[in-house]
């Protein structure tokens, strides 16, 4: 009996919590606790892939409501959509990869430096259980208020992970910058939909659509000062320069797991709600045309900054985490993009529309996986060598062959080399961009930015393989004992490179669900942009709309097998000889070690010349105060008070010595005052 | 059922204003053991009799209020001698707040005064300080079922005296210095509560909640700010709230019982009870409202200023208290200015407030006991050696600093709302003030726990070990209540005066 979709989303948040719970009891056996946890998520994917099931299944998506709270007129109002669905399924793939990895990862057996020994687990699995439900809370939600709980209730789980090297004080340092930083883009947030409310009367997100275009046609200023907060504060979690720059300081810190999760999943929750609030109450509220235009310009613009210092900026970095860090950074860019274009072109060119914001989708989901993957890789590096300096690194293909591959692929994703996944989304982005150039020249702008960004992504992809698995290694530092990762973490790598190749060959596989959650989110009509979107299934291909290139991964594939067999077939019927020689080095005979180019030897045109273009931003060192000698009011008020009241009360005093006779002449020298007064006055 | 109708709700709120007294009385005459076990049968007896009400007064629900009066000064004339019980939705959150964290703080500090607490080896005057606590108890549940403002100035002054001596427990210069500074402060602000009565006796004949309003204009404007100036001194509000910091001298749990749930809450509950009293003519005399909330406004963020400076951690919490009672006098402001969303915020933040800042108090007291120590540079590491203080520790600051599912992010985000719904210029302001306020405490906890908890174990740190089981088990419970405490006192947010 198929189990109502409903009630297998609520089931799939007690699986989660009743993770957290598990982890709690079990926190002091770390394997254990692992596995058994790592099972509640799978328990809790298998319940959330039914009811994403159902919602796509029924039209309107899954709507239920768990209750309401009467003072506010907020209701715990549930709502899964096909975008919903989406990133639920991408919380849910990654969540569980990251968490069966951790388990070796954490190992205090096997791992080397990473200060496991003797740890109580529970702080690390009853957060990530907690993470994973405040994200799956985020994308089923649709009151306002509720949402914006879990968001904020999201926000948390993620400070305790990041700060998980509790007596290292650059975690404590890089947690604060986050946990700061991102609860200041909430704040924007949190105004924006309180605005909605007071405007709409009611948390509920049709109320807030309505108000929104009562705001829209009475006071504009207001309205488009809402979406500016909502914007920014979605932004922040997203990791758009410069708000997003806690990523930078956070990643190196966290677990490599955590990175991935935080990398691969969290930070797209914040396009995930630009998406819901520029879409989906934005477009439908009616804003004018122009003000569209504006919108998604200046999105999109910001977005391809991201992009170009992000990529600029992980280019010249020499730690691998850091340079993922960026990396990420980049690529939210890309995605920001892709919803500005939507934005901008939704009245002028809805096919376009549609283009741009399916392509944000497929990044969305590309990103998801290959990031995931190369943070993964780090970790796996990092578990076996000890660190993430890539300058520390060398020639660790042939000691671990599939993380070098998997990463290999990562990489090639990320630098969007079809026929992986990272192209597809590139690939129907510049589409977008480029169609429409002609009505909106700065598209053409933002598109050459995203192509230079693609190949600033090919250049730190290619640094952070190159560096790390290629080469030689650093003279002095014995390589040689590192193996390859345990099982456990081999096929969490595995698993999501091979979900980057499916994506990129089987277009159809995310094409067809992001249209229809254009459909939905956006409210307007499903404008084709695919008028042969071939058979859906292994064989698809993709024609845009209008004069545009058509793209069929699966048969390129097919042709480049063939040509490599012919190649291979070549080879043999000629009976090609291989020699096996020492590389020419000028005659002279140097060590391996000295020939390497370590990771800070790459680009450094870049470095010497582009390296100040992404501005660090560290914390604000407090000042030495002088102003509590003012604020005190003790000091100048309270305690003159008090000493002009002993004043007084000395004063009065002085007369009373204590002697009888002083008292007795007092009365004497009073009554003979009287005395003298009464003759004065009776004369 | 039956047993809910031949015991009347008037023996519940008998019990729970009079079993404290009488554990008061008893705790008082005993030493040590004895002293613990008479103290917690007083509290829990207030807990229980609380909790009858509680059932009655469900039943009764929230738009019903109980109420009954006995005249005990016939010779005022009509209700001005009227003197008795007020159960309505108000009185159930001060209740609750005041007997809940009562009953802990007893039990807590029984664990507390001992030789083996590191910062005061002593068990001494525990009688006393039993007796002082149920007294205050006492008063502040009388306070929360008043239904005139003279008898709520009765127990009002209590109050006062009661902290006056708690304060001074430790009879050491400074402590004595702190509670005498307590005692003028706020009698001082007494004085002014007294002109309100007699403004209130003079235009309007009687003392109830709505006397002022029934006044002349002009008198009902002084009356209100009298009340207003008294309510900021109790509610160590800017200028007056330089008492409160000194008052840490008070040992630990007294402090959580001050500043959470007694003393300061008895400030913002007057102010309360006048708003909600004479809504009408409040929220028509124009400015008044907004005004209370831009001082209130101020106090926030003075009290944040204050922050930076702080190197003992109670300390830190004092201004942190100062600033939240700010919070609280901002929603009733909001209220008085006729947002009544931001009056509903400010009682369900007296109760969110209340509960996150009692575990604080308590953890730092735990702190205290275990090394000896509550200065902030002399302490780090502890979670290695604490994880259970450093876990509720954290819980707290997130209540506080208003991460959900917590306390105090509901009612935050109503008062929030209330502003957004005021609108207008002020409203602007006030929103950028609430979101720096907020932003900048968040960080500044943040820095502190991380601080205190995490690094490297400093040599005060080193040697701590756990706090005993029953303080544990109170923090524990308060955890709990962090998480819980909207449930409770979301029923009992009074709906707009009509």
């Amino acid at each position: 009996m198929p189990l109502p979709g409903g009630m297998s989303l609520q089931l799939m948040f007690a699986a989660l919590l009743g993770g957290a719970v598990i982890a709690l009891i079990l926190g002091r056996r770390p394997r254990i606790c692992g596995w058994a946890v790592t099972a509640a998520v799978a328990v809790a994917g298998a319940l959330g892939l039914n009811a994403g099931a159902t919602a796509l299944g029924s039209p309107g998506g899954l709507v239920f409501s768990l209750g309401r709270v009467g003072l506010i007129d907020a209701a715990l109002t549930f709502r899964l959509d096909t975008l919903g669905v989406i990133f639920l399924w991408l919380a849910l793939a990654v969540g569980l990869l990251c968490t069966a990895y951790s388990v070796a990862h954490l190992d205090p057996q096997s791992a080397r430096s990473s200060g496991n020994e003797g740890r109580d687990l529970a702080g690390y699995y009853a957060p990530l259980m907690l993470l994973l439900t405040g994200m799956a809370a985020v994308v089923c939600i649709s009151d306002l208020l509720f949402f914006f709980a879990a968001w904020e209730f999201m926000s948390l789980p993620a400070y305790i992970l990041i700060i998980y090297h509790r007596r290292r004080p650059q975690a404590l340092r890089a947690g604060l910058k986050y946990f700061v930083m991102t609860h200041l883009g909430n704040f924007g947030i949190q105004i924006g939909i309180l605005m909605l409310y007071r405007h709409g009367g009611s948390f509920s997100f049709e109320a807030a659509r309505l108000g929104l275009s009562q705001l829209l046609a009475s006071r504009p200023f207001t309205a488009n000062a809402i979406m500016a907060l909502v914007a920014l504060g979605f932004m922040t979690k997203a990791g758009i320069f410069p708000m997003g720059d806690w990523l930078p300081d956070a990643h190196p810190e966290a677990p490599s797991p955590i990175s991935a999760l935080l990398s691969g999943v969290m930070i797209k929750l914040g396009a995930y709600g630009i998406i819901r609030f520029f879409l989906g109450l934005f477009i439908p509220a009616g804003p004018g045309a122009g003000t569209l235009v504006v919108w998604g310009l200046v999105l999109a613009g910001w977005g391809a900054l991201s992009i170009l210092l992000g990529g600029i900026a992980a280019a010249v970095n020499s730690d691998a985490k850091r340079l993922l860090a960026y990396s990420s950074i980049s690529q939210a860019g890309c995605v920001l993009l892709s919803i500005g274009v939507a934005v901008a072109l939704v009245t002028s060119a809805p096919a376009a529309a549609a283009l741009a914001f399916v392509g944000a989708v497929v990044f969305v989901v590309a990103d998801g996986l290959h990031k995931s993957l190369l943070f993964l890789s780090a970790g796996s590096v990092r578990h076996r060598t000890g660190t993430t300096d890539l300058n520390e690194l060398g020639a660790l293909a042939e000691r671990m062959p599939l993380t070098a591959a998997t990463a290999a692929v990562g990489v090639l994703s990320v630098a969007g080399i079809p026929p992986m996944a990272g192209f597809l989304g590139k690939w129907l982005i510049l589409q977008a961009a480029l169609l429409q150039a002609g009505a909106q020249p700065l598209l053409a702008a933002y598109a050459v930015a995203a192509v230079v960004g693609s190949v600033l992504s090919l250049a730190y992809g290619l640094k952070y393989v190159g560096a790390t698995f290629v080469g030689a290694a650093p003279e002095g530092r014995e390589l040689t004992e590192v193996t390859e990762v345990p099982r456990g973490m081999r096929v969490p790598q595995l698993l999501l490179a091979a979900g980057c190749v499916l994506v990129g060959v089987w277009p159809a596989l995310l094409i067809e669900p992001g249209l229809s959650a254009w459909g939905e989110v956006a409210a307007v009509g499903v404008g084709r942009p695919f008028p042969q979107l071939g058979i859906t299934g292994v064989a698809s291909q993709i024609t845009g709309p209008g004069p545009s290139a058509a793209f069929a991964p699966l048969l390129v594939l097919v042709l480049i097998a063939v040509a490599c067999l012919i190649a291979w077939g070549l080879s043999r019927a000629g009976r090609a000889r291989i020699r096996q020689v020492a590389g020419w080095q000028a005659g002279l005979d140097l060590p391996a070690h000295q020939l390497r180019v370590p990771a800070r030897g790459y680009y450094w045109p870049v470095r010497r010349y582009l390296q100040r273009v992404y501005p660090q931003i560290g914390l604000p060192r407090i000042p030495e105060l002088t102003l509590p000698a003012i604020l005190d009011v003790d000091r100048w008020a309270f305690d003159r008070l008090a000493g002009l009241a002993r004043w007084i009360a000395r004063q009065v005093g002085r007369p009373h010595t204590g002697r009888s006779q002083a008292y007795v002449a007092w009365q004497v020298l009073g009554a003979a005052a009287v005395m003298v007064l009464l003759a004065v006055l009776s004369r | 059922m039956a047993m809910m109708e031949t015991v009347g709700w008037q023996w519940y709120a008998a019990g729970a204003l009079l079993l404290p007294v009488l554990g008061a009385m008893l705790a008082a005459t005993q030493k040590g053991r004895g002293a613990d076990t008479f103290g917690t049968l007083g509290a829990s007896g207030a807990l229980l009799a609380m909790l009858g009400l509680l059932a009655t007064f469900s039943h009764a629900g929230v738009a019903a209020p109980l109420r009954a009066t006995w005249s005990l000064m016939p010779w005022l004339p009509g209700e001005a001698g009227e003197f008795g019980l007020l159960i309505d939705g108000l009185c159930m959150i001060l209740l609750i707040v005041a007997v809940v964290i009562g009953l802990l703080v007893v039990l807590f500090s029984a664990e507390y005064l001992s030789p083996r607490n590191r910062e005061h080896v002593t068990e001494d005057g525990k009688g006393r300080y039993y007796f002082w606590l149920l007294m205050f108890l006492a008063a502040m549940v009388g306070l929360a079922m008043s239904p005139n403002l003279l008898q709520m100035f009765v127990f009002w002054e209590l109050t006062t005296i009661c902290s006056w001596a708690l304060i001074s427990f430790y009879n050491t210069r400074e402590a004595n210095a702190a509670g005498y500074k307590a005692l003028v402060m706020t009698g001082a602000g007494g004085v002014l509560f007294v002109g309100a009565l007699l403004l209130a006796y003079a235009f309007a004949g009687d003392f109830g909640f709505d006397a002022l309003a029934r006044a002349p204009r002009e008198v009902a404007v002084a009356g209100f700010l009298m009340l207003l100036v008294a309510a900021w001194a109790k509610a160590a509000q800017v200028p007056f709230f330089t008492w409160l910091p000194d008052a840490i001298a008070a040992p630990t749990p007294i402090s959580a019982y001050l500043h959470a749930a007694a003393m300061v809450k008895a400030g913002v509950f007057l102010m309360a009870r006048v708003i909600h009293g004479s809504y009408i003519a409040v929220s028509a005399l124009p400015g008044l409202g907004v005004g209370v909330a831009v001082a209130a406004l101020v106090t926030m963020l003075i009290g944040l200023y204050f922050y930076f400076l702080q190197d003992d951690l109670n300390r830190l919490l004092a201004f942190s208290t100062i600033t939240h009672l700010g919070y609280v006098l901002f929603g009733l402001g909001l209220g008085a200015a006729g947002v009544w969303l931001g009056f509903q915020a400010a009682m369900l933040h007296i109760m969110m407030h209340g509960f996150a800042k009692t575990l604080l108090f308590l953890v730092v007291g735990g702190v205290a006991y275990a090394t000896g120590s509550r200065s902030i540079s002399r302490l780090s590491g502890l979670g290695a050696r604490m994880p259970w203080s450093s876990f509720a520790f954290g819980v707290g600051l997130m209540a506080v600093c208003g991460i959900p599912p917590l306390s105090c992010f509901w009612s935050k985000v109503l008062l929030a709302g209330a502003v957004v719904k005021l609108g207008g210029g002020v409203a602007m302001l006030l929103d950028v003030s609430l979101v720096i306020e907020a932003t900048l405490a968040l960080f500044w906890f943040l820095r502190v726990g991380q601080r205190v908890f995490f690094g490297e174990p400093s040599a005060a740190a080193d040697e701590a070990v756990e706090v005993p089981r029953p303080m544990a088990a109170v923090i524990g419970a308060l955890v709990v209540l962090c998480l819980l405490a909207p449930l409770i006192a979301l029923p009992f947010l009074p709906p707009q005066p009509i």
